[in-house]
């Protein structure tokens, strides 16, 4: 009896703990997600935010966030893409230099609609010609200048009036505000093609033909424009730091115009969180609209999220991407990363920002006043490798290494091969 | 005497007879060196054969962003050769650059060496100092010597404040911005090179120099017909390995200048990194690419013929 009572307890014991580890076992297999994205500063802190109420909410999933330098990202990509090592998610500038490594996202979308509720000018650059989807636009972004009020108030001038200031006006205030105070630098524009493709616009010219099948790049109004551009950098307007010393790539004067260096900073709004926490209360600024020649300037760009086919989990890369284009993910990343919106929804009603709403509303009107040429040069295909060839021979000019017609008909030679 | 009993007899005199070896038998010894060598064989293969050949049929066609790859024959390396000037600005900085840095390594690097050589105070602590920019990454190499040459912050431009000169734009003009990066890429391998050298002067026999002086010599005299001829192979050895690492060159210039400004400073190694990875030409970049394989293939050749006929000699 007492023998029959053990061999119960030992085998309900058993039963127990078998029922228990069984218990322990994940009723679903985790995959963990590698999702790349490069920072512009304050978007990373919103990012991983949104990351973590994802993990949190999908047991399923791990989504492993890592942070890459914006300047590699292109190259990074291309390497681990090719090598069959892509992330599953990355957050990328050109989305075609990854078409052949697209996932088509379609038949894993709950919403069908999904790639629908962006705009749609710039989703077509994650649709593939055959109809794939393999991401869809994060943020919108608009060039501009910043200006450092502070500065300008110092020398005793003032802020010219009106929606239509030449390149040239704004550049005779920011050197008369920098001799006046004694800063270094008067005005600055990032080392990107893309950013000196706006100043080029105003003078009528561009990068691509209207229909966006050819170049340009040495018809007589951007000839005129690099003129110009060489010119203010080699008067010692620009700062030789940032086109001559930029190195091989991107390179930015955010540092120089935190640091009360430079007056005039043609850049964008993804600069903008970074400057109200970098800045704070130590000086004022203010976005001020594109300069004005033939016509109004700016260039649209943006951010992607893209999907990349070697995933082992493509329907839950599918979920990833619908929550990361929600309209609450999006909306909640605008508001804490000052970027502007790409889903219709949010485009037609807005976004509230906590604060600096005037600054990014100048961005918004600075969208109406671009050339239709902006957004064909921008989202041709082509434009980053040609951006960058034409960003390389610019520099050559400024430095002297070619003149601004040799390095003009030099970017032109190479587009064209570029093109074929 | 048992010890010295050789193989064959032993197994006699155990009572075995002496059989021929059976074809396995012959055929193992032969197979041996070749098994030993078979897994570096495997790894060379897989990481430097089967790539190479990657890289040459990659050559042979036309890559860009949307169209499939496409067959061209030989029109990367035609490219290469009459229109694409920016490789040849590339090729003249990888000249000057190997020329500049390898002969000032020679002679620097023998300096050192000969200073290092010397009975001097400190002597292991100077040839610390001399060897320890060996010891750091290039990247932060090129770290340090982009702030010592920042226009606006470098110490460089600070001591010419200091002394009331004006402040110079060392890495952003064209004419010498290569000329720093020879400069600052001495400074951090010639304490390598120096050691070699190093080592060299210290097999020349001490007794050679003490019947020179009995005989007269000067010190000039013992430098030119002792030290030098005596460190000939040594300074081969820097030579060639200078010139394959100056030829190589990547991520210290990458980091320092970034080839500019403009292309100032582009050596080919880079022109082949913006050309796969900016342009997204990676034919032509397999192609430039080829090219360097065969000049560092050639250097090798020339090493390995000096090499023995030093060994000759």
């Amino acid at each position: 009896m007492r023998t029959s009572r053990g061999l119960s307890i030992v085998l309900v014991t058993i039963a127990l703990v078998l029922a228990s580890s069984m218990a322990a076992v994940p009723s679903q297999q985790v995959d963990t997600l590698r999702f790349v994205w490069f920072t512009d500063g304050p978007d990373l802190p919103a990012i991983q935010a949104l990351v973590d109420v994802f993990n949190a909410k999908n047991p399923d999933i791990k989504v492993d966030l890592s942070i890459v330098p914006f300047a590699q990202l292109n190259t990074l990509l291309t390497t681990q893409a090719a090598a069959g090592q892509a992330p599953d998610v990355a957050r990328v500038t050109e989305p075609y230099r990854f078409d052949s490594y697209a996932l088509d996202l379609r038949p894993y979308l709950q919403d069908k609609s999904f790639p629908k509720a962006f705009l749609a000018a710039a989703q077509v650059l994650t649709t593939l010609p055959n109809g794939a989807v393999f991401g869809f636009p994060s943020d919108f972004t608009m060039n501009g200048p910043f200006i450092n009020l502070s500065l300008v108030q110092k020398a005793g001038l003032s802020l010219p009036k009106g929606d239509r200031v030449s390149w040239s006006d704004w550049m005779d205030l920011a050197v008369k505000t920098a001799k006046a105070t004694g800063v270094p630098y008067a005005a600055a524009v990032d080392r990107s093609g893309h950013r000196l493709d706006g100043f080029i616009q105003t003078m009528g010219g561009g990068y691509f033909t209207p229909n966006g099948k050819d170049v340009r790049i040495n018809s007589p109004a951007t000839e005129k424009a690099i003129n110009y551009f060489v010119q203010l950098n080699k008067n010692g307007t620009m700062p030789l730091e940032v086109w001559a010393g930029g190195g091989a790539g991107y390179a930015d004067a955010r540092q120089l115009f935190v640091n009360q260096q430079l007056v005039f900073y043609v850049s964008g709004n993804w600069q903008m969180a970074f400057f109200r926490q970098a800045i704070g209360n130590k000086f004022d600024w203010k976005v001020v609209l594109n300069g004005c020649e033939v016509q109004c300037g700016g260039m649209p760009g943006g951010k992607f999220l893209i999907a990349f086919k070697d995933t082992k989990a493509p329907a839950k890369v599918a979920r990833l991407m619908e929550y990361l284009g929600s309209r609450a993910s999006i909306e909640s990343m605008d508001q804490t990363a000052y970027f502007l919106p790409t889903r219709n929804d949010l485009l037609k009603e807005g976004v509230k920002y906590p604060g600096n709403n005037d600054d990014m509303n100048t961005f918004i009107k600075g969208i109406g006043l671009m050339p239709k040429a902006a957004f064909v040069d921008n989202y041709n295909s082509h434009f980053g490798p040609i951006a960058d060839e034409v960003r390389d021979r610019v520099t050559q000019a400024i430095i002297g290494e070619l003149t601004v017609e040799q390095a003009l008909d030099r970017a032109q030679a190479t587009a064209k091969d570029l093109l074929k | 005497m048992r010890g010295t009993q050789p193989c064959a007899s032993r197994k006699a005199a155990r009572g075995g007879a002496s059989r021929a070896p059976t074809a396995h038998g012959r055929l193992r010894p032969r197979l041996a060196p070749y098994l030993f060598l078979a897994p570096n064989l495997l790894v060379f293969g897989v990481f430097i054969i089967v790539p190479a050949v990657w890289n040459f049929y990659l050559s042979l066609f036309r890559v860009s962003l949307q169209a499939p790859p496409a067959y061209v024959g030989l029109a990367n390396f035609g490219y290469l050769a009459r229109q694409d000037d920016v490789f040849w600005h590339a090729v003249r900085n990888t000249v000057v650059f190997v020329v500049g840095d390898v002969l000032l390594i020679l002679v620097l690097a023998l300096v050192i060496a000969l200073l290092l050589n010397a009975p001097i105070r400190f002597r292991g602590f100077f040839r610390s100092i001399f060897f320890y920019p060996v010891l750091l990454s290039p990247v932060i190499v090129a770290e340090i010597w982009r702030w010592v040459l920042n226009t606006q912050y470098g110490l460089a431009n600070a001591f010419l404040r200091a002394v009331r000169l004006p402040p110079q734009p060392w890495l952003l003009r064209a004419d010498y911005a290569l000329d720093w990066v020879i400069i600052s890429h001495v400074w951090a391998t010639v304490g390598f090179f120096a050691l070699i050298l190093l080592a060299g002067l210290q097999a020349i026999q001490p007794a050679l120099y003490e019947a020179a002086e009995v005989d007269g010599a000067t010190r000039w005299h013992s430098l030119r017909h002792i030290t030098l001829p005596l460190l000939m192979p040594s300074v081969f050895v820097v030579f060639i390995l200078g010139t394959i690492r100056a030829v190589q060159v990547f991520e210290y210039i990458f980091v320092l200048t970034g080839g500019g400004p403009g292309f100032a400073t582009l050596t080919i190694v880079q022109y082949i990194y913006r050309a796969g990875f900016q342009l997204n030409e990676f034919g032509l970049a397999s192609a430039a690419s080829l090219l360097l394989v065969t000049v560092l293939a050639m250097l090798t050749v020339l090493q390995y013929v000096l090499g023995r006929m030093g060994e000759a000699i």
